[in-house]
């Protein structure tokens, strides 16, 4: 097969474009020369995206600066330098022979010049793309602190999170990702924070990434994870260029999609889905009501279920006498068996919550008040459901909502549990947290144990683990995370 | 190895609430037979927000005869776990019935050991049939109502461990509360009326609700109870009996703090006279008739084999109803009457 290059002939140049694009009417050709009749050796066309391109940029600034050109000086050999150097008005431009990255730039909001006699083409930078604003995520929602988040262009959130760390050891190493969407991706640090066998290591993981397309930061958080089959993550997300900072502060390593309002940060701790942004800009005392809450939300869910399955199925005598009546009472006439009541109600709230989470807002509160209420009210009228049952199902759903990073993971392990104490009653439920206990022990994110910082393991770095410790006492860096312990500069 | 944990754990054993029938109380009487009553909890009525007992009768030839009758009655599992009280005529009781009962609830898994147990005077059937106006089940309200006796010093609150050690240990014999109807009011109403006392699981005789009264403060810790003399009422706030035995005497030393709640306050000193001489005579009367009967509830046998063990083995058990019966007794009995926190508010 013939090599397709960059050739010193415009026409040829031009043939070699329509041939690489084929029938895209998007790209738009436009020739154009110097209107000074001395100057008749600068002919020149580019190639753009429509709707790609800033138009004022590509018209005032390339075609007008071409066009209206007198030159001055002799234009020497090297025409493609000399246009770059004297006849543009950009701040972007570099020059390429090759047609793959040409094209690839093309692709991307670029604008290519090509210069009769040159056998080579130079890249314009004029990437204008439509994109939202900066709103507050809606996933991630503050009472009190910043309301900016991440958008879709990489180079927007990396200016978001330069603007929070004016600090030259910010580093961003850019790379591509995807063998055919060649998307920009990009792992910004802060050098001397992040532990470089970490850095080291990512980058490792990264190029082992192999994919036609990469469409989100979750594309590649699956694949450089350690334990593809654990239910609970272990790489963090966030939407929020203050939650990026702070991650990047303390030691850890953030990854940028574009396209994708969501930065990765790895390493990850078990204990950071407990923590919110809120936590640092709250008095401490209600940060650490609010983190108490979180962990025993999680408990609860995960809990909840299961031990009243294995307390209502095997072990009736640890209720209360009193209990047990009315609840032996409130199962009067539902035809279900325990297991089958959990699993239909289970299933309900899970669809209940997934038709909530696609629904627009302004269904929402239709949705809530016809499931949860009319439903849920009706099927106890009914003898469906039993009330116990359902206010163990209702608890448990709205305590799992109170640590939306472990969503995921609070329904698998909730699931796994409830199966274990419908068969085997508590001891089931024991054999099922051992099972996650020793999960959580054995899973790491890129060498750091998941439930490092948990005080049971070290009580050094409780300052920020379960509850948040007052700032002026938070002087240390996470030694697992940064390698050492470094002293913070406001300890 | 993985699969042997189910067969392994019981989980064949689970069961679906609404197929079992909740036991609240038994009752056994009869005399050459076992009449066994089983009050079950209607759960039916549960949706009227009102719980009803259901009474179950089976009759058997042994109680183990009698009880899978009652499974059989109405095909579905009956459920003893959260039965609350047993109650057992004395007529059955004074032929050493204790012992089957023993039998009974220890080999049955399903029994907790905390059941309330109590005789009847007259039919222990009688006894559940009864409609408390505080709860519709009478079993439950039968065991508030021995729990709240057992604070007004009127009858002993026995779940079933305490009745097992005292039975079958050396140097104390086993009591259980005294239950009879009540049918004066318009309603007829269970009443604790006093104690059966027991020797060698054999109900020997019965004491008054007055004498139960010595009985306890010599026999246990009291406190937060309430403690009335013919003329005052008070609340013990601290009651420690301690039993000493040196040299063939007998010591009770009973220390008592008490807060007055009615009757004319006089002067501490002749107050704390007036009841150490009410608890003394009491107590030493009831020893008597305890001797007579040579039944030890108060647990001085114990004492001894605790404190003088030699001595213990040479008595026990061919000698010791002749030791227990000439034993000289003693009581060392120390009463300090302190203001009720109101009084000493309104004093100051």
């Amino acid at each position: 097969m013939k090599t397709q290059k960059i050739t010193s002939n415009i026409e040829e140049n031009i043939k070699l474009m329509q041939q690489m694009l084929g029938d895209d009417k998007t790209v738009k050709l436009h020739r154009f020369r110097p209107a000074d009749k001395t100057c008749t050796n600068l002919e020149c066309c580019l190639f753009f995206v429509d709707g790609m391109v800033n138009s004022p940029l590509v018209n005032d600034n390339i075609i007008r600066a071409v066009v209206t050109h007198r030159p001055t000086v002799a234009i020497g050999r090297d025409k493609l330098t000399y246009i770059e150097q004297r006849v543009l008005q950009t701040n972007e431009t570099s020059q390429s022979s090759d047609p793959e990255q040409i094209i690839y730039s093309l692709l991307y909001g670029d604008t290519i010049v090509f210069c009769d006699g040159c056998d080579k083409a130079l890249i314009v930078g004029s990437k204008n793309f439509l994109r939202r604003g900066t709103e507050e995520p809606p996933n991630e929602p503050l009472l009190k602190g910043p309301r900016e988040g991440f958008t879709e262009p990489i180079l927007m959130n990396i200016s978001l999170l330069r603007r929070k760390i004016r600090n030259r050891k910010l580093k961003v190493e850019y790379f591509q990702l995807g063998e055919i969407t060649q998307t920009t991706c990009c792992i910004c640090y802060i050098e001397g924070c992040a532990r470089q066998d970490i850095v080291d290591e990512l980058k490792r993981r990264l190029n082992a990434v192999r994919r036609d397309g990469i469409l989100d930061t979750n594309y590649i958080a699956e694949q450089i994870r350690e334990t593809k089959w654990s239910p609970i993550r272990n790489t963090g997300s966030t939407e929020r260029p203050d939650v990026a900072a702070a991650k990047l502060l303390e030691g850890r390593i953030a990854i940028f999609v574009d396209g994708s309002p969501v930065a990765l940060t790895v390493p990850y701790i078990f204990l950071e889905a407990f923590q919110s942004p809120e936590d640092y800009y709250v008095n401490f005392f209600f940060a650490a009501i609010n983190r108490t809450l979180r962990i025993m939300g999680f408990c609860l869910s995960i809990s909840i279920l299961p031990i009243f399955i294995a307390l209502m199925r095997f072990h009736r005598e640890l209720i209360p006498s009193q209990l047990l009546l009315s609840m032996a009472a409130s199962r009067q006439g539902v035809p279900f068996s325990i297991t089958a009541e959990a699993i239909m109600l289970l299933l309900a709230f899970e669809i209940l919550r997934e038709a909530g989470s696609r629904t627009p807002a302004s269904f929402g509160q239709t949705l809530s008040v016809v499931g949860g209420l009319v439903v849920g009210q009706a099927a106890v009228d009914a003898h469906i459901v039993s009330p116990a049952m359902l206010i163990v199902i209702a608890f448990s759903g709205i305590t799992g909502l109170i640590a939306p990073k472990l969503k995921s993971a609070i329904i698998w392990i909730r699931l796994t549990l409830m199966i274990l104490s419908m068969v085997l009653g508590l001891y089931g439920y024991i054999l099922g947290m051992l099972w996650l206990l020793l999960l959580l022990s054995e899973q790491s994110s890129f060498g750091i144990p998941t439930l490092s910082n948990m005080p049971v393991v070290r009580l050094g770095n409780a300052e920020d683990s379960i509850i948040r410790f007052p700032f002026h006492l938070m002087r240390k860096r996470d030694r697992f995370i940064a390698g050492r312990s470094d002293t913070l500069s406001n300890g | 190895m993985s699969l042997s944990v189910p067969l392994l754990c019981g989980c064949s054993a689970s069961t679906e609430i609404d197929k079992l029938m909740i036991v609240s109380g038994l009752s056994i009487d009869g005399t050459d037979t076992y009449q066994i009553t089983s009050q079950i909890v209607n759960l039916q009525d549960a949706n009227q927000n009102k719980l009803s007992p259901i009474l179950l009768e089976t009759e058997g030839t042994t109680i183990a005869d009698a009880m899978s009758a009652l499974a059989q009655l109405e095909g579905q599992k009956l459920y003893f776990t959260h039965a609350q009280t047993i109650l057992i005529s004395s007529e059955r009781l004074k032929n050493g019935e204790a012992s089957h009962l023993i039998d009974l609830l220890n080999m049955a898994p399903r029994f907790r050991s905390s059941i309330r147990l109590a005789a009847t005077v007259d039919s222990a059937k009688e006894i559940l049939q009864t409609e408390p106006h505080t709860d519709p089940i009478s079993s439950f309200s039968i065991r508030d109502s021995l729990v709240e006796c057992y604070r007004m010093l009127k009858a002993p609150d026995v779940p079933f461990y305490v009745f097992l050690n005292d039975t079958l240990e050396s140097g104390i014999d086993g009591v259980l509360p005294l239950i009879t109807v009540d049918d004066s009011g318009d309603t007829a109403l269970p009443y604790v009326c006093g104690t059966a006392l027991f020797k060698d699981a054999v109900m020997v005789n019965t004491i008054t609700t007055e004498e139960t009264k010595y009985l306890l403060l010599a026999k246990e810790k009291v406190s937060n109870a309430i403690f009335t003399t013919d003329t005052h009422s008070f609340l013990i706030n601290t009651g420690k009996s301690n039993k000493k035995y040196k040299n063939g005497v007998m010591t009770f030393e009973i220390k008592l703090e008490l807060s007055l709640i009615e009757g004319e306050k006089s002067d501490d000193k002749t107050l704390e006279q007036m009841v150490s001489d009410d608890i003394e005579t009491g107590i030493m009367t009831l020893i008597d008739k305890l001797k007579a009967l040579d039944c030890d509830p108060i647990g001085i046998g114990r004492c001894i084999k605790r404190q003088s063990p030699k001595y213990w083995a040479e008595v026990y058990p061919y000698q010791w109803s002749q030791v227990y019966s000439q034993l000289e007794i003693r009581t060392d009995i120390k009463v300090s009457i302190v203001p009720s926190p109101k009084l000493a508010e309104k004093e100051n």
